[in-house]
């Protein structure tokens, strides 16, 4: 019934947001009573709606349109109680505050489905109010150092010139959580070409992709679009141009809704990186980008690469717990990555801050160049994989004091190393040396003890925060050697720089010495992680990938399940 | 083989008549060191024109080699170093008298610069030193002063040592001590021992300390066969640094302590922590915990 006369109404003014987190708006309990505050508890939350569900080719968000049905779903809904009673004339004002978001929409769904709502102007009808109003809202962007993802709502209600008192409610956007490389695998890449080497490369990937039932996408390296020049060969690095990760919120059931999102590497310049936009973006997979207009002094390029940006899995120590991992990523105060990057990581409520790795006595300079992780039957669930020189120098050693013949055999045997397809002096570097020559080559001892002393101190660092044990970390042997200016890369193929799915990882060829037909290097790594049930698979990289300063990881990447466990809502600092 | 032979001459005398500046600038050698060193190139190049031209053609400097590398940037340290003996003179040549023999960007002329000071280097060999010299005293940038430095510790000879020695007061005494931290001769030794000692910033802690671990690890020395004799005396002053000194410098030194393993460093640690403050002894704690491993 609709007054128009006699006292006024008893106004509802009552919005419902889904702040018990069971991804329904519930008419009872907190989605309508407790919802004026955000708390690992409670609290409602909504999506950077960065996919494109009407393929069109652009990020949803980047328009003011639902664009249909599917991206519907993207929207985290809000609704108002309705007040069947309200009296004509009586308007309804939804406000939103959302402190330095760069951008936040709201949508009102009508008779005539959805449509654009802009709160400093847009109000809600009598007739609106008297059924209850459904809005949706989404998000261009994730937190910042600007912005926490937090917004706050103001629902108020103007009947026969009384304005009663208002509802609030505040809702959090959900955060980019980058995949830990423990979770479930649904697809591994790398970047093809039909270069000799590169097809060395990938041949042997595609072989064991087959082996161990893993599904692998080739990118086309000789793509024009992601090539800066037609003279200069593919850009192979797969784990550099991209991460991948996920977003979320509640869903029905206990379950989740949203979508996975890359982060596209900050250069514009890495034609590559746009593989994300042109071949990834599709109907739940989004694509994030974070690059500064300008760089300050001692930017280095190489650190805005995503092998110099892992996740550490899950862990508590003492009174902190990441449920979904920690960032980690390397620099230094004199060697910086793109500050929009470092702002975006540390401002990432489920991950952030970053752990900060020194790698700034490596060449390239990025974490996966000396530390991997790998699933364990502990109770952690996981082991560290560290570098380790000390161990590559004592097994040669080793090898020779078992015989002193074995100091004449030969390493990296008819290896060269790099030079690009079709160089007349391709070949012309032999990079076979013996053991002996190895062991009593002073520089390349002193430049291994260096870089076993900066991976002792950054073992002792994650030992600290983590709270893992010498138990649970494993050293996997090969030594490093001097590029210039005292910076370092991998000698012996760097076999901690791993692809890992499952219990499977995929490993450099080591090219070691080889004994009775069996390299002795590929023995002692099969043996050295079977007691954790992992399974080693060699893939030939020496030219294309070792050669060139990476390794399996650096040239392969994984777009992993979001995990059963994805309450990043849940982690508190 | 002839016709080669001509061919490269040709190839050879057209780049050297090809317009390009040295490394280091002209007036930086005295006329009888670089009238010397150019009729040696003079004579060099005509008798090895393959060598030169190996130089001239360095694949680090090929944009589709260094952007095809992980790490994006030119470099031909290795790529130099790789050659030997037989490129010491085109190397001078690209030094200290003619140049390199195409247009480079500002990251492939540092790459460049890098590289041949640390190519040089490693051969120490005397007909280096006025070029070697030159280069440091006017370098353009940190990165090439000290690779110049560490070329002229690697000469190791009595005016080397002096001139390091003597510009620990001078205008470029980090340099001075990176270059000391390469010559292998007690003498440099002893000044790195002083350097550290008296130093009054967290820069030349660092330097000093980074400078000493080269003349104290162990492995080096096993390499060679030698005997220690000088990682517990670096490992001695290094801990005593570690000690008085905080943060990026404390840093610094930890990674030379590590990078030293002297076998008495857990020791010489226990040895300080006895007379520390509180917050030393945590962080000397964490640094025997690491040196404990090794």
């Amino acid at each position: 019934m609709v007054h128009d006369s006699g006292p006024a109404p008893t106004p509802v003014v009552k919005l419902v947001v889904d702040a018990d987190r069971n991804g329904d708006l519930d008419d009872t309990g907190p989605d309508v009573d407790q919802h004026n505050d955000w708390s690992a508890q409670r609290g409602a939350m909504f999506l950077a709606n960065l996919d494109d569900d009407d393929s069109d080719h652009h990020v949803d968000c980047e328009d003011d349109a639902v664009n249909g049905a599917d991206d519907a779903e993207d929207l985290a809904r809000i609704r108002t109680v309705a007040w069947p009673t309200a009296p004509n004339g009586a308007v309804g004002h939804l406000a939103l505050d959302a402190g330095m978001a760069p951008g936040v929409r709201l949508f009102k769904l009508g008779v005539d489905g959805w449509a654009g709502f802009n709160p400093a102007s847009d109000t809600v009808s009598a007739e609106e109010l008297r059924a209850g109003v459904e809005f949706g809202v989404e998000s261009t962007d994730f937190p910042s150092s600007t912005w926490n993802g937090q917004i706050a709502l103001t629902w108020s209600v103007t009947a026969q010139g009384v304005t009663a008192d208002a509802d609030h409610a505040v809702m959090r956007v959900a955060p980019w959580v980058m995949s830990s490389s423990l979770d479930h695998t649904q697809q591994i890449f790398a970047v093809d070409a039909s270069y000799p080497t590169v097809l060395a490369f990938t041949n042997n990937l595609v072989r064991i992709a087959e082996d161990t039932h893993q599904e692998l996408l080739l990118i086309d390296g000789l793509n024009r679009a992601y090539r800066e020049d037609v003279n200069r060969g593919p850009d192979v690095w797969a784990q550099d141009f991209m991460e991948f990760g996920w977003t979320a919120i509640p869903g029905p059931n206990s379950g989740r809704r949203g979508m996975f999102v890359v982060l596209r590497t900050p250069p514009a310049t890495r034609l590559i990186g746009d593989f994300t936009y042109n071949e990834f973006l599709a109907p739940g997979k989004g694509v994030v980008w974070k690059r500064s207009a300008t760089q300050p002094r001692g930017h280095d390029q190489s650190l805005d690469s995503f092998g110099n940006l892992e996740v550490i899995p899950p862990y508590t120590h003492g009174d902190t717990r990441w449920p979904l991992g920690r960032l980690m990523h390397g620099y230094t105060p004199a060697r910086v990555s793109d500050p929009k990057l470092r702002d975006f990581l540390d401002a990432n409520p489920a991950q952030g801050p970053f752990f900060r790795v020194d790698e700034s006595w490596l060449h390239v300079g990025h974490v996966d160049e000396f530390l991997s992780f790998i699933p364990a039957a502990t109770p952690r669930g996981w082991k560290l994989l560290v570098a380790s020189p000390r161990l590559a120098r004592q097994n040669l050693m080793a090898l020779v004091a078992r015989d002193p013949a074995n100091g004449e055999r030969l390493m990296f045997r008819n290896m060269h190393w790099f030079y690009p397809e079709g160089s007349p002096m391709a070949g012309e570097r032999p990079a076979q040396r013996t053991v002996n020559a190895i062991l009593a080559d002073p520089d390349l001892m002193r430049v291994n003890q260096v870089a076993q002393a900066h991976i002792d101190t950054t073992r002792q660092q994650l030992m600290e925060e983590t709270g893992i044990t010498d138990a649970e970390i494993i050293e996997i042997p090969f030594l490093l050697w001097e590029i210039e200016n005292n910076l370092l890369a991998a000698y012996m193929p760097g076999t901690v720089n791993l692809l890992l799915y499952g219990n499977d990882v995929v490993m450099a060829r080591p090219h070691g010495v080889v004994i009775d037909g069996v390299d002795v290097i590929e023995t002692d790594l099969i043996e050295r992680l079977r007691p954790d049930n992992i399974n080693v698979h060699f893939a030939e990289q020496w030219d294309v990938l070792h050669a060139a300063e990476g390794e399996v990881h650096c040239g392969t990447n994984a777009l992993r399940d979001i995990p059963t466990n994805a309450r990043w809502w849940e982690v508190t600092r | 083989m002839k016709r080669a032979v001509l061919f490269f001459g040709l190839v050879a005398s057209m780049a050297a008549t090809v317009s390009a500046d040295p490394l280091v600038p002209a007036a930086a050698l005295s006329a009888t060191a670089r009238q010397s060193l150019a009729s040696q190139v003079r004579v060099d190049r005509a008798r090895r024109p393959a060598a030169y031209q190996r130089v001239a053609t360095l694949h680090g400097l090929d944009p589709r080699t260094y952007r095809a590398s992980r790490a994006g940037r030119p470099t031909v340290s290795r790529e130099l170093r790789a050659m030997g003996p037989d490129a010491l003179l085109p190397m001078l040549d690209v030094l200290a008298v003619s140049g390199f023999p195409r247009a480079l960007s500002d990251d492939e002329r540092a790459a460049l610069e890098l590289g041949v000071l640390e190519a040089v280097g490693e051969l120490r060999d005397r007909r280096a030193a006025p070029a070697l010299r030159a280069a440091f005293d006017h370098a353009r940038s940190d990165d090439t002063r000290n690779a110049a430095a560490r070329a002229l510790g690697r000469l190791g000879g009595d005016d080397e040592l002096a001139m390091l020695r003597r510009e620990l007061t001078g205008a470029h005494a980090h340099a001075a001590i990176v270059g000391l931290g390469a010559c292998e001769r007690p003498e440099a030794l002893q000044s790195l021992l002083d350097a550290l000692s008296t130093s009054r910033d967290d820069d030349t802690t660092a330097a000093a300390a980074t400078a000493l671990s080269s003349h104290g690890s162990t492995w080096a020395q096993a390499s060679r066969g030698a005997r220690d004799t000088t990682s517990s005396r670096v490992a001695d002053a290094l801990v005593r640094a570690f000690v008085r000194s905080r943060g990026d410098a404390r840093d610094a030194v930890q990674i030379a302590i590590l990078a030293t393993g002297a076998p008495d460093t857990v020791r010489i640690i226990d040895a300080a922590r006895a007379t520390a403050d509180a917050d030393t002894q945590r962080a000397l704690d964490r640094l025997r915990a690491i040196a404990a491993r090794q």
